[in-house]
């Protein structure tokens, strides 16, 4: 079990409350499609419940979580019922998605149109708040690899929204 | 705008209750399951049934000179329908011959060379999410390039041999297939002409019929198709005529529905629909449900609607059941 030993039914209910946020939100920035980031939290969760090794610490288990929602994601993605979709409906828009303003539909789609690599970064840089030494931790590419695709994806992001670009990297 | 309207986005999206409350029922089963694996008592029998299996399977193996054997049976549990019969394939062995076998259409040659009827048994993920379905007819009609009016000979669930169902990966997904007699070409061509029978295919998926859903030692697992149809139709019955909306072959050489669980008409629940409704009742009320709800499925109401264009577009202006 993740920790070591079985956890109780009001332990995972925790892990749960703790960590559902984070891992359905990576999921769907990574798949862009609520019915397959449903499929990837359950197969997460499911992964954490048959991993036997214990964590360090919460900052240990949370960059578990995360690269295994990634790999989940990609592993879907990449698998043949996912691209047998694809090939019967020829593309795999982004779901859409009505939010109460135009600036975060606009935004939402844009990022959700970037290259997966791109995504990864720009959703844990902005909604996760970590670092670029965070991420290049859990991500396992130097730091300078982050910034680079941090970089390049605020440019196509800058172009997709053309004029309605607001530079804020208070953070950079 | 800014970035921060991406993390106001994200904010504003929640997860599904349901979606947690059934990933802690199946985190609490993986907890109980291996509870009881690791008892003294379980892993002596474990150990002691190993051998017992080890056994048996290597003097079935010796009686049968044949390794490996299938052996699989088709799941008849569905719809009070039968099964086609296995594949005609030396190596696909039965476990007894089926006195009802006389009674069933051959099994068609694409499905007997890619598939194997499915046989439910062990931990399987149940699915959540909803199939797609179009918002409009004319969407409907525009990613169907074949429409055909046939009538089904036989239905089941299988799973390609190529990909077989996996209880440790969360996709289980089968293949709801049915021998279709095709009447009628109503729109587009395909290679078969109007009298032969074509494999038509759409997913299906796993579903907790019975047993504690904490007790997963022997749970029973049903297939069904992972539809959007009224509850009605979902499955599909030898004997009757439908309109089915099609995609093309996929690399089985089975047709694909154009929208995986939805386009498939039969012809009674048209007339019955037409009988009752005008399409332009059944427009008004959804014209307010997509535009209001957008939940195409409310009351059925689509598929009521698109089953009356069906009528209006291909059937006499009489309403008689006589195609153009």
């Amino acid at each position: 079990m993740a920790d070591g030993s079985l956890p109780a039914h009001g332990q995972i209910q925790e892990i749960l409350r703790m960590y559902s946020d984070m891992v359905y939100k990576l999921a769907l920035s990574q798949t862009k499609n609520r019915a397959d980031a449903d499929d990837v939290f359950q197969e997460v969760f499911v992964r954490y419940m048959k991993n036997m090794k214990p964590f360090a610490s919460e900052e240990h288990r949370k960059a578990w979580l995360i690269r295994v929602t990634i790999n989940c994601s990609r592993k879907l993605t990449r698998s043949a019922w996912f691209r047998r979709t694809v090939a019967l409906s020829s593309s795999r828009p982004a779901e859409p998605a009505a939010f109460d303003s135009q600036e975060k539909t606009a935004v939402y789609e844009a990022v959700l149109r970037l290259p997966g690599t791109y995504r990864t970064v720009i959703h844990l840089f902005y909604y996760e708040d970590m670092s670029i030494a965070q991420i290049g931790s859990i991500l396992r590419v130097p730091e300078s690899t982050v910034k680079s695709r941090l970089s390049r994806a605020r440019r196509l992001l800058k172009r997709q929204l053309e004029g309605e670009w607001d530079h804020e990297d208070e953070r950079l | 705008m800014k970035m921060s309207d991406y993390k106001q986005a994200m904010k504003d999206i929640a997860v599904n209750p349901g979606l947690i409350q059934d990933t802690a029922r199946k985190m609490d089963a993986i907890v109980s399951k291996s509870r009881r694996l690791h008892s003294p008592v379980i892993r002596r029998l474990a150990l002691a049934s190993g051998l017992a299996a080890a056994m048996v399977a290597v003097m079935a193996a010796v009686m049968l000179d044949a390794l490996p054997f299938p052996g699989m049976r088709p799941d008849a549990s569905m719809n009070g329908t039968a099964f086609p019969n296995p594949p005609a394939d030396p190596n696909y062995a039965t476990a007894a011959p089926d006195p009802r076998a006389a009674d069933r259409p051959e099994t068609l040659a694409p499905i007997a060379r890619h598939y194997v009827p499915v046989q439910p048994s062990g931990v399987f993920s149940n699915k959540l999410k909803a199939p797609r379905f179009p918002f409009t007819y004319e969407e409907l009609k525009r990613e169907s390039p074949i429409i055909v009016l046939g009538t089904i000979r036989d239905a089941g669930v299988y799973s390609n041999k190529e990909h077989p169902l996996d209880p440790e990966r969360s996709l289980n997904l089968a293949t709801y297939l049915y021998t279709v007699r095709i009447d009628q070409v109503l729109s587009g061509s395909l290679p078969e002409t109007e009298g032969s029978e074509v494999a038509v295919g759409e997913t299906a998926v796993a579903h907790h019929i019975s047993g504690d859903p904490d007790d997963q030692e022997q749970p029973v697992w049903r297939f069904e198709p992972y539809t959007a149809r009224p509850e009605a139709e979902q499955t599909v019955e030898p004997g009757k005529t439908y309109v089915l909306f099609l995609a093309g072959k996929d690399d089985t050489d089975v047709y694909r529905l154009s929208w995986n669980g939805f386009g498939v008409f039969p012809l009674d629940y048209i007339a019955e629909e037409a009988a009752a409704h005008t399409p332009g009742e059944l427009r008004e009320q959804y014209r307010h449900v997509e535009e209001v709800t957008r939940a195409p499925m409310e009351n059925d109401l689509l598929y009521r609607l698109c089953g009356l264009y069906v009528m209006e577009e291909f059937l006499n202006a009489s309403g008689d059941i006589g195609w153009k």
